[in-house]
C-alpha cells in the first residue's frame, strides 16, 4: 500500500483534565472520502483540527505525505516547527468550518483570492481569475462582489469551499459543514461536496448527514469517547454494526 | 476710570483673538499627542495580546501605571521630576505632548486590545488554516474588521484628550485654559473669558464627533463590518 496522504499515529489530545483524543491511529489514502460520525463530544472535530495543527496534539504524530506536521524530531525529541514551515504545511490541507468563518470585510471574490495573493504570492489579476473560476465551480459566479452578510448560509459555505479549493490542497477537511444551515440550504452544499468527491478530491468529513455519508463515503469512521470504535465501508457499517455503541448510536436513525 | 466695554466689544477686542491663539496651541497639543498616542497604543495593544510574557507583561505594567495615576501628576512628573533624574530639561510644550501622548497611549491600547479580542476566534483560525502567518492574519483579516467598531471609543478618547490638554496649563503652557486664566485676571472679567473658553473646547469636540460620524458613514457605505 502507498504511503497514506494523511496519517495519525497514537494521536492524543487533552484539554486540562479532559482527554478528548485517545491514541488515534487513522489514515486517509489519496482520493479517499472518509466520513467521521459519532456523538457530540466524541472528539471528531478535535481530530480534524489536529490534522492541520489548529490544535497541537498532546501526544503522538500527524503525518502528511509521510512527513510530520508541525513537529520535527531532533535527537528523538519532538520540537515544534517554526511558524513559516507550519504555514507551508497548512496550505496543503483545506479546511471548511461549521460556521463558515468567511472574512466579513471582504467580498466573496476577495475571500477566495486573499490567500492566493498573500500565501501563494500570486499576481492580483491571476488571483482574481482563479477566484472567479472556483466561485463559478460552486455555482456563485453571480455573487463575486457580494459581502458575506448579503449571502445565505448555504452560499457562504459554498464560498468557504471555493476558498479552500483555490489553494489547490491535497485534501479538504470539513468540520460539520451543514450543521449551522437551515434545512432547505443543506442540499446545495452537499451537491458541491458530492461533485468534489466524484472529481476525486480527498476529503475528510465530520457530519451528522447519514444519508450523505452512505452515498458518498468510501469509508465511515465511528468515534466515541476519543477513540475509533469501528470503521469500514458505509454499507457494512450502517447495515451490520458490530459494536454495541454504534448500534445504539444508529438506532434512532432506523 | 476707563469706561467699561460691552460684552461683545470686550469679547471681540480683548478675548477672542487671544483665546484663538490659545486654541491653536490646544489643537496642536491634541493632534500631536493623539498621533503619537495612537501609534504607541497600537504597539502596546499588540504586545498586550501576545502570548509571550516578555511582550505582554511590560505592556500590562505600562497600561496599569498610566491609567492608574492622575494625568496631572504625570505632567508635573515629566516637567519637574524628570530633569534632575535624566539631566534633560524639556520645555513646557514637548513636556505636555510627551505626558499627554504617553497617557492616552495607555487608553488607546486598551481600546485596540478590546476591539481585536472582540473578533471571533474562528477568523484567526480560518486565516491560519489557509496558510497565512500570524502577522498577515492580523494585518489583513483581524485588524481591518476592527475599524468600524474602533471609531466610537477612539472619538471618545480624542474628545477626552482635547479637554485634558487644559491640564498642561499647570506648566505654564499657553494653551486655551492658561490664556483664559491670564486674560480673566488681567481685565478682572472672568465671566466673558471663561465663557469663550468653554465655547472653544466645545467647538473642538463637536468638530471631532462630526468628523467621526462622517467616517463611520463612509465605512458603512463600503459594506465593511
Amino acid at each position: 500500500m502507498d504511503t497514506p496522504l494523511i496519517e495519525t499515529k497514537n494521536l492524543s489530545k487533552s484539554f486540562a483534565d479532559l482527554q478528548v483524543l485517545d491514541s488515534i491511529n487513522f489514515s486517509v489514502q489519496k482520493g479517499e472520502v472518509v466520513v467521521i460520525i459519532g456523538p457530540s463530544g466524541s472528539g471528531k472535530s478535535t481530530l480534524l483540527r489536529c490534522l492541520n495543527f489548529l490544535e497541537a496534539p498532546s501526544n503522538g504524530d500527524v503525518l502528511l505525505e509521510g512527513a510530520l506536521v508541525g513537529m520535527t524530531l531532533k535527537n528523538e525529541v519532538r520540537q515544534h516547527l517554526p511558524e513559516k514551515i507550519l504555514n507551508q504545511q497548512r496550505q496543503k490541507l483545506g479546511m471548511v468550518f461549521q460556521h463558515f468563518h468567511l472574512f466579513p470585510h471582504l467580498t466573496a471574490k476577495h475571500n477566495v483570492s486573499l490567500a492566493l495573493q498573500l500565501v501563494k504570492k500570486m499576481p492580483t489579476a491571476q488571483a482574481y481569475q482563479l477566484a472567479e473560476k472556483f466561485l463559478d465551480q460552486v455555482g456563485l459566479s453571480d455573487k463575486l462582489e457580494h459581502y458575506p452578510q448579503n449571502l445565505s448560509g448555504g452560499q457562504q459555505q459554498r464560498v468557504a469551499i471555493a476558498r479552500a479549493l483555490a489553494m489547490d490542497p491535497l485534501a479538504i477537511l470539513f468540520d460539520e459543514p451543514t450543521s449551522a444551515l437551515d434545512p432547505e440550504l443543506v442540499g446545495e452544499v452537499l451537491v458541491v461536496m458530492r461533485n468534489l468527491a466524484q472529481a476525486g478530491m480527498t476529503m475528510v468529513i465530520v457530519t451528522h448527514e447519514m444519508g450523505f455519508a452512505k452515498e458518498v463515503a468510501h469509508r465511515v469512521v465511528f468515534m466515541d469517547e476519543g477513540k475509533i470504535i469501528e470503521q469500514g465501508p458505509p454499507e457494512s457499517l450502517f447495515n451490520h454494526p458490530q459494536s454495541e455503541r454504534l448500534k445504539s448510536f444508529l438506532r434512532p436513525l432506523s | 476710570m476707563e469706561e467699561q466695554l460691552g460684552f461683545w466689544a470686550f469679547s471681540i477686542q480683548n478675548v477672542i483673538p487671544r483665546l484663538g491663539q490659545g486654541l491653536v496651541i490646544t489643537l496642536e497639543l491634541t493632534f500631536l499627542s493623539a498621533f503619537l498616542g495612537l501609534f504607541l497604543g497600537v504597539l502596546l495593544a499588540l504586545c498586550r495580546i501576545s502570548s509571550k510574557k516578555i511582550f505582554s507583561l511590560p505592556a500590562l505594567v505600562y497600561v496599569t501605571t498610566f491609567r492608574g495615576t492622575p494625568l496631572l501628576l504625570q505632567i508635573l512628573f515629566i516637567y519637574f521630576a524628570l530633569p534632575p533624574l535624566i539631566q534633560i530639561r524639556l520645555d513646557s510644550f514637548p513636556s505636555g505632548v510627551l505626558a499627554l501622548s504617553l497617557n492616552c497611549a495607555a487608553y488607546f491600547a486598551e481600546i485596540f486590545r478590546a476591539a481585536i479580542e472582540s473578533i471571533p476566534k474562528g477568523q484567526m483560525e480560518a486565516a491560519r488554516a489557509l496558510g497565512l502567518s500570524y502577522v498577515q492574519s492580523m494585518r489583513k483579516v483581524i485588524i481591518p474588521q476592527t475599524y468600524r467598531r474602533l471609531i466610537p471609543p477612539i472619538v471618545n478618547e480624542l474628545a477626552a484628550l482635547s479637554k485634558d490638554t487644559s491640564l498642561v496649563s499647570v506648566i505654564a503652557l499657553s494653551e486655551l485654559l492658561y490664556v483664559t486664566q491670564r486674560i480673566g485676571a488681567k481685565y478682572l472679567r472672568p465671566w466673558e473669558t471663561y465663557l469663550w473658553a468653554a465655547v472653544g473646547y466645545l467647538l473642538v469636540v463637536l468638530a471631532l464627533t462630526t468628523l467621526a460620524s462622517h467616517f463611520e458613514r463612509q465605512l458603512k457605505k463600503r459594506g465593511g463590518v
